[in-house]
């Protein structure tokens, strides 16, 4: 597969590309979903393709098929030079990389067992297993249980010399619990709602979420729903699980320090964001609680490898320091840019990613994380919160096109008074301003109660393009903020 | 690649004959997107993407007091003879674990659906469209961004051409379908859109969008010239206060909420107490001028007349002059209730619902702009963005306003708004709603401009 890569690359300066880049990906992905007693899903999946990117007269083209021959590396390097051709009619910037050095090597996601070596009737005995557990009472009339496992063996070689292979390695299981009562349908979720959590690893991944021994309380955690109060609306303070503040890492912070959205690569579908490089380096986003971390090397995570789609090598760095703004996440392209205004900031970190061969790298997040905090654990913060909400996992998410206006859903949620969960509610929600919301952070909870979640339906670009990435958190607390807006229509 | 119908037909035919599996479906998805992308009035990310999926089902019945079916299903991007027998061999592999399913009626035979027949080699696909260069997308490029560059404005947006079938987030989608018992569809059509975003310097945005079957429908020039005059109109904007307002929904806007309506339709739900019509079956859920159908041979949009079994996609009144009439329902499930399928089967085997395709809203007349002079006094809203449910039962949804939002006033626009968040229950809109426009088609659907009352506002951007 390098030397196809190899010969894409040779192909497409032969056909006038001053930089070009082939990265051919295989891929075996497996679905498994028990239902309401069925096996609802018993899918394999197995693909192959090249994608080329090049640099023509200073403008990009990329192209991608499916094969892995020298013939379609060489038509694929071809269709991608033409296309470059015709973008540079159209260019006021002619685009150009700084120079870097080439780097070699190999990375794999460590694995301790293999996901495609397990027995299908293990597995199918044992999603069948827990979704039957969780179908506690008649008013649970929907149960379903999913595994996934997909490998992932990448090669990419670039024409300043890169030359890599990295084999990903990801498994994931989950629970979902729908109860309804005529008037009402409530959905309880397992580890995660979703599809539950999946991480880099192998099937210690499933094995360790213990779904058998979860499976009725989910059941019963749906049909409690049903008869539990509305959340109220109210002004308070709201205490976030790991799970949901994984979204609102990803969305109010993650997406706005992606630095293309800066210079209005996003402009038309995605959007923009309120983290304008003006802003870099100077904006309190957030409280001196708040940290956040970008970091590509984190084990067990979706956003971790070797070296980023362009050849960058994974790092670790910081977004937020103490609430204030200090990082972006970038590519090669934009980081040198944003050089020119702020020189410590032009070096790519490595953060442009691509969904498999057919999809052109963009800039990505990799894994955005709220540092650990001094708060203890979530039991002590609820003991030391007079009057809140607690919600947890996430069913609803909307944010405007800046990153700025926000409003969230939980499966479900507790009315905390005098340091007690006194009441469970559904439909628990909550809004606000991206920047306020976290400058109204008091309180973060310490490293014990740090988890880390999978996110793996994360849709930017366009062709649209889902990614996978891990958010980790502790619980937090955050003041004065509106919760039950979408209560009457949410006014 | 190649996407001729005949030679699709010819690898599906010769697949099948090779078989060595007595029940088995193949289902090819996908073909090849082109889009040339554009920000700050240049090209900066331009695609061709080749990509053909084939899915390879199999059953296993054992015959006994009644038949019980075992099915495992595979998929592969290696076309090759040998690639297509392993997908089968693997989907065997894996139907041989599954467990028995007494209730499952095996692979659909031709002509299953309700009424319809089953029509091989169905097709529509404009050849000097799926043809079109990179020259050709990156001159509609400059024809629609020259308004804007003229007056220093930024523009962004795209230029895109498939053919063949993808879905919202570039999965592959049914182009082709057939099984051991007859079942032949083949269906490759083409599809061109264009998007075109401008921004002022003096804090304006606007947005048009226009699609497609052939490249001929869609005017890059006149794209352009909307969203440009639309960022011009939106500069300076004021905060308008949270509250229930009379709308005009533009198209765009009106296909974002609609599609929040798609899984109320469908049986299972229904029968799982999933959907609003769980309690409200038959009863009224719009105004009275209000029809949706689920029609994706509409001339306008022209999708996949089949489901992802090889069935016809009956046309079907989802509801009629505000009142629901049909459900969609796919045939395994259809056979398990001893009842037709309509055509809407998702791929199988498979945890998704049988829902609608094709949503045709109409029952309204003239142009948008005629709207607006029949409401010279609303808010007018351009697209809505970031859209989610809060409660599908209730089909209550958030989102934000975006790219043009004014206040209107004699047909005028008086001022441009801040962009705001809005929650609402999309059938109680379709409920108060006034008055609506002919239909546009906007992606997979045809939607009218409407008017509608009660439109909840629920807070705004502020600046920080």
């Amino acid at each position: 597969m390098r030397d196809i890569c190899a010969a894409a690359v040779s192909a497409a300066l032969d056909f006038g590309a001053s930089y070009a880049d082939a990265r051919i990906v295989l891929s075996h992905s497996r679905q498994l979903a028990s239902r309401n007693g069925l096996l609802a899903q018993m899918d394999d999946e197995v693909t192959a393709g090249i994608g080329i990117r090049v640099l023509v007269g200073g403008a990009w083209g990329f192209a991608s098929a499916s094969g892995t021959t020298v013939d379609v590396a060489s038509d694929t390097a071809w269709r991608a030079t033409e296309v470059a051709r015709a973008s540079a009619l159209v260019q006021r910037r002619p685009v150009s990389l700084p120079a870097v050095t080439p780097v070699t090597g190999t990375w794999r996601t460590p694995v301790q067992t293999d996901p495609f070596s397990v027995g299908l009737a293990e597995i199918v005995e044992y999603l069948r297993s827990a979704e039957s557990g969780m179908r506690v009472d008649p008013r649970v009339r929907v149960s379903s249980a999913m595994t996934s496992a997909k490998r992932q063996n990448v090669w990419l070689v670039t024409s300043e010399g890169t030359d890599i292979e990295q084999e990903f390695t990801w498994t994931g299981a989950g629970l979902g619990a729908v109860a309804t009562n005529g008037d009402d349908a409530q959905v309880r979720s397992f580890p995660n709602s979703f599809g539950g959590q999946t991480q880099g690893g192998g099937w210690e991944v499933v094995q360790n979420l213990n779904l058998l021994a979860r499976c009725d309380q989910v059941g019963w955690e749906a049909v409690e729903l049903l008869s539990a109060d509305e959340c109220p609306r109210e002004r308070t303070q709201l205490i976030l699980d790991t799970t949901q503040l994984a979204l609102q890492i990803h969305e109010s912070i993650g997406h706005a320090a992606e630095l293309d959205r800066v210079y209005g690569h996003e402009a038309a579908f995605a959007g923009g964001t309120y983290l304008g490089d003006d802003r870099l380096g100077t904006f309190q986003v957030g409280s001196e609680h708040v940290n956040i971390s970008a970091d590509a090397t984190l084990e067990g995570a979706l956003g971790t490898f070797g070296w980023d789609d362009e050849g960058v090598a994974a790092q670790r760095w910081m977004l937020v320091e103490q609430g204030r703004f200090t990082g972006y996440l970038d590519s090669r392209e934009t980081a040198a840019r944003l050089g020119n205004t702020h020189a410590a900031h032009a070096t790519s970190h490595g953060a442009c990613r691509s969904a498999g061969y057919h999809r052109l790298p963009l800039v990505r997040m990799v894994n955005v994380s709220l540092e650990p905090g001094n708060a203890g654990t979530l039991e002590d913060l609820i003991r030391n919160t007079e009057r809140g909400i607690y919600m947890e996992t996430n069913s609803s998410w909307s944010i405007d096109d800046r990153r700025y206006n926000f409003q969230f859903g939980c499966e479900r949620g507790y009315l905390i008074e005098n340091g007690v969960r006194v009441k469970l509610l559904k439909n628990p929600s909550y809004a606000g301003i991206s920047p306020q919301f976290w400058n109204s952070c008091d309180a973060v909870c310490d490293a014990s109660e740090f988890r880390l979640w999978g996110l793996t339906n994360c849709g930017k670009g366009q062709p649209a393009q889902l990614m996978a990435m891990s958010h980790g958190s502790s619980p937090a607390r955050f003041r004065d903020i509106e919760v039950g807006v979408s209560r009457r229509g949410g006014r | 690649m190649n996407l001729r119908t005949e030679e699709i037909v010819a690898r599906i035919e010769s697949a099948l004959r090779n078989a060595t599996h007595e029940e088995c479906e193949l289902v090819l998805q996908g073909g090849r997107t082109s889009l040339t992308r554009f920000a700050e009035g240049e090209i900066h990310q331009n695609v061709e993407e080749s990509r053909l999926l084939l899915r390879a089902r199999v059953c296993q019945t054992t015959w006994s007091a009644s038949p019980r079916v075992r099915m495992g299903s595979g998929a592969t991007t290696d076309l090759s003879d040998d690639g297509i027998a392993t997908a089968l061999d693997k989907a065997a592999e894996l139907a041989s674990f599954a467990p028995e399913r007494e209730e499952y009626p095996g692979l659909a035979p031709p002509g299953a659906a309700a009424g319809g027949s089953s029509v091989p080699y169905t097709g529509h696909h404009d050849r000097a469209t799926a043809e079109s260069d990179a020259g050709f997308r990156a001159n509609e490029v400059a024809r629609a961004i020259l308004p804007a560059m003229r007056m220093g404005y930024s523009a962004a947006g795209y230029y895109r051409i498939v053919e063949g079938g993808f879905g919202e987030y570039g999965n592959p989608q049914t182009i082709a379908v057939g099984n051991s018992i007859g079942v032949r569809q083949v269906y490759v059509p083409t599809t061109v859109d264009m998007m075109c975003a401008v921004s002022t310097p003096g804090g304006g945005t606007g947005w048009a969008v226009a699609w497609g079957v052939s490249r001929e429908h869609v005017d890059a020039e006149a794209v352009g010239r909307t969203a440009y005059e639309k960022a011009r109109a939106s500069e300076r904007p004021v905060m308008l206060a949270p509250g229930d307002y009379r709308v005009l929904l533009e198209p765009a806007a009106v296909a974002e909420l609609i599609r929040f309506l798609i899984p109320s339709f469908s049986l299972r739900a229904v029968r799982e107490q999933r959907s609003i019509f769980h309690s409200r079956w038959g009863g009224r859920m719009a105004a009275e001028q209000v029809h949706l159908t689920a029609n994706p041979h509409h001339e306008l949009l022209r999708l996949r007349p089949f489901d992802d079994e090889g069935l016809e996609s009956m046309t079907l009144p989802l509801l009629e002059a505000g009142f629901h009439r049909e459900l969609t329902v796919g045939w395994t499930e259809a056979r398990a209730l001893q009842r037709p399928s309509n055509g809407y089967s998702p791929l199988q085997p498979s945890a998704a619902d049988a829902v609608p395709r094709g949503l045709v809203l109409s029952g309204g007349q003239g142009t948008v702009d005629d709207l607006q002079r029949r409401h010279p006094d609303c808010l007018r809203i351009t697209r809505l963005w970031y859209n989610r449910f809060v409660n599908p039962l209730l089909t209550t949804v958030t989102g934000m306003t975006r790219d043009g939002f004014f206040e209107m006033r004699g047909a005028d626009i008086y001022r441009a708004l801040v962009n705001m968040r809005y929650n609402v229950n999309v059938f109680e809109l379709l409920n108060q709603t006034l008055d609506m426009s002919e239909g546009v088609r906007m992606g997979d659907t045809v939607v009218p401009a409407l008017v509608c009352d009660g439109f909840t506002l629920s807070s705004s951007t502020v600046s920080t």
